[in-house]
């Protein structure tokens, strides 16, 4: 059985096609990462998968059961972390926890012991009587996780957890994310940072103005652009001298990206033009800095695919 | 249910966390409720102007008028049966009577006919003065009958009551001055506080949907008719602390009389505030942001009050707006409590009653059902 099938999912708003006739399947005990730059649909996705938008067209099982009508039954089973930070500032972390954590049936000293569990591994323990009005950004994306997973969930979907928070939680994160998945729940993780995917997905779907463009494994994934590498020019100023046209008609380049003083040239594989683009730098007199031959990321497959940055 | 009682406890245990809402909640509406009452409430001592149309012209409705005059908290005024409602609505007047034509004759031939009495201000001005009339007349018909319809046996027994009968009124008036009363227009205002009350109700949804608690709440297995029947309850404790806090106030601090049981009171307008509650949430399921939903609110409440007849009596509106004002809960509501200080038996008010809670049913449903359909949860600013 498959943790969430979906298949031929369309939804529109007015006009907006928000998501664009999607399937997917997340295996039970996946790590299934929801990439994409903001706007893409990921929200919509997940929240048809939860049941709180109704589909246009297609159909959802989750657990084998159809999200059309065994709503509660589904939501259940999912620990939900919402996008937007959904606690209450006027309760304790732990009442925060206990409350939502009540609504999926725990009760009584159960409740009281599974809430205490889920803070201590969000590390919030020494917080577990203070107010979320105090709280960091991260405090506040962390206790927005214990208020998911609490009542031990077999499905955790997290949407966009580490938006805006500083380096040690969004670690924090990732790392509890990873602990989550081996404890035994499957995770469908959405982000618009290719890094954090693909430090801890085992699979990822691409998703592009509602559609999914690219799905696999890392692997797979990079293969789409095995017969590319990246050249990456690191100089020391006077980037706004460089013109990306004049860079683009070397043969071989497929696309130029200017990163502050890092000029990123993807090439294909089977030519050689390395000369031919230090020739470029030295003749304009800017000096470089360094040259590295990056092997492909994520990023590079979203950028070959739909020709932007994903973050634009 | 569990979720019901879970998500109504959270409520109040978040509203309540925050102390300044004490104030927002109870203090506030209960105080400016009171305070308004005050200031549109009778205070005894007031002089009544009462306008006198005399058809009659014989001895008893002579003495009644000349009874009425000579007391300190009276003043009678002769008026024309064309003016009188320009007269009480500009308040020059604080209410009419009107004496039929042969009226002593009628009285003293053991066939008594009815004084009218005519107001804006609702039974509680008039109250007294019915009573008086109605013990009065009684007492004359008791007299007549004795008399056998003889006119000089009458005349000597009428002479003998005459001195007695009015210095025990007279008594009574005086108890009665100390006491403030309500008056139509503060049984307005009570009205359109209750509906102001309920103005928070709307703010613990929005405030649920800012603060995506709402959106959190619905990802759980929760149904949203639970959530709607959730905020209902607990709204209904609130306003029925504001309620009974307000009439604890009324008649113990400022001692302002209703003329109706207290318990009797406190259903009439908790029927009242479940229409109430259950209109705050139809504009909350409709809004799209708080703005929008503080906007409707007002733009609600003042013209349904008004049309309702919670700042003149409905009775005084031209035929089609009365016909209009049928569809206004508050009229329900207010009819109720003057159905109650005339003195009628809380029976007579079931069909108010079941008016104001088929409204309050209406709106929830429609609330709940909005809300089942609305697919902004997560949208919401
Ligand atoms: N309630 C809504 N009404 C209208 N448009 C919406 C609504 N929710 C999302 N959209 C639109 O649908 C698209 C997908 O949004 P979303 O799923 O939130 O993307 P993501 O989560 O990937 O950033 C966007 O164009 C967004 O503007
Ligand atoms: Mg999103």
């Amino acid at each position: 059985m498959k943790m969430v099938k979906i298949v031929e999912l369309t939804k529109k708003y007015g006009d907006v096609i928000a998501v664009d006739n999607i399937s997917l399947e997340i295996d039970v005990g996946e790590i299934f990462g929801l990439l994409g730059p903001n706007g893409a649909g990921k929200s919509t996705t997940i929240n048809m998968i939860t049941g709180l938008l109704s589909m246009d067209k297609g159909s959802i099982w989750v657990m084998g059961k159809d999200a059309r009508n065994s709503t509660n039954e589904i939501k259940r089973n999912i620990g939900i972390v919402p996008q937007d930070v959904g606690i209450y500032e006027d309760l304790t972390s732990l009442e925060n926890v206990m409350f939502f954590a009540s609504l999926y049936g725990l009760r009584g000293s159960e409740l009281k012991k599974r809430a205490i569990e889920a803070l201590e591994f969000t590390g919030l323990t020494e917080h577990i009587n203070n107010f979320p009005r105090k709280f960091s950004g991260g405090m506040k994306r962390r206790l927005n996780i214990a208020c998911a997973i609490a009542h031990r969930p077999k499905l955790i979907i997290m949407d966009e957890p580490t938006v805006g928070i500083d380096a040690q939680s969004r670690k924090h994160i990732l790392q509890s994310v990873q602990m989550l998945n081996e404890m035994g729940s499957t995770i469908i993780y959405t982000s618009h940072y290719m890094e954090e995917v693909e430090e801890i997905c085992t699979r990822v779907a691409i998703m592009d103005y509602g559609k999914i463009i690219a799905e696999g494994t890392q692997k797979e994934l990079m293969s789409i652009i095995t017969d590319q590498n990246s050249v990456w020019v690191s100089i020391s100023g006077e980037a706004d001298r460089i013109d990306k046209t004049e860079l683009m008609e070397i043969p071989g380049v497929i696309s130029v990206e200017i990163d502050d003083n890092t000029v990123k040239i993807n090439n294909s594989n089977n030519i050689n033009n390395l000369d031919r683009i230090i020739h470029y730098f030295t003749e304009k007199d800017i000096p470089i800095k360094n040259i590295e031959n990056k092997t492909p990321d994520l990023e590079t497959v979203f950028l070959t695919l739909t020709g932007r940055k994903l973050r634009d | 249910m569990r979720n019901i009682i879970l998500l109504a406890a959270n409520t109040v245990k978040v509203t309540f966390r925050k102390k300044s809402n004490y104030i927002v909640y109870f203090v506030l509406p209960v105080l400016g409720l009171v305070l308004s009452m005050g200031m549109h409430s009778d205070i005894g001592t007031r002089l009544l102007t009462i306008g006198i149309i005399n058809m009659d012209g014989g001895v008893i409705s002579n003495d009644i008028i000349d009874t009425l005059g000579n007391m300190e908290d009276f003043e009678v005024v002769n008026t024309e049966s064309a003016s009188i409602d320009n007269l009480l609505l500009d308040d020059k007047l604080s209410c009419a009577m009107i004496f039929p034509e042969d009226y002593t004759e009628n009285i003293i031939g053991g066939n008594p006919g009815k004084i009218e009495i005519v107001t804006v201000k609702g039974k509680d001005t008039t109250i007294w003065l019915e009573n008086y009339i109605k013990m009065y007349t009684e007492n004359i018909y008791m007299l007549a009958r004795a008399s056998g319809g003889q006119k000089e046996v009458f005349d000597r027994l009428y002479e003998g009551y005459r001195g007695q009968a009015l210095r025990l009124e007279t008594a009574r008036v005086d108890d009665q001055a100390k006491d403030r009363s309500i008056t139509l227009t503060s049984l307005g205002f009570l009205i359109m506080f209750v509906m102001i009350g309920t103005g928070n109700t709307a703010e613990i949804i929005l405030r649920d949907k800012r603060n995506r608690t709402y959106y959190r709440i619905c990802s759980a297995p929760v149904k949203p008719r639970e959530y709607v029947l959730s905020n209902a309850v607990t709204n209904i404790v609130i306003v029925l602390v504001q309620i009974c806090a307000s009439i604890v106030m009324m008649r113990w601090v400022f001692k302002i009389n209703t003329y109706v049981a207290d318990w009797q009171m406190v259903v009439v307008l908790g029927c009242f505030g479940l229409v109430a509650i259950g209109l705050g949430m139809v504009i909350v399921a409709f809004a799209r942001s708080s703005y929008e939903a503080g906007a409707a609110s007002t733009l609600v409440i003042t013209p349904t009050c008004m049309l309702g007849g919670c700042f003149w009596s409905a009775e005084f509106m031209p035929d089609i707006m009365q016909k209009i004002s049928y569809i206004i809960p508050q009229r329900w509501a207010l009819d109720a409590v003057k159905t109650l200080q005339k003195g009628a038996a809380f029976n007579d008010i079931a069909l108010n009653l079941g008016v104001l809670l088929a409204f309050a049913a209406v709106f929830f449903a429609i609330a709940a059902y909005r809300f089942s359909i609305t697919e902004d949860a997560g949208r919401f600013i």
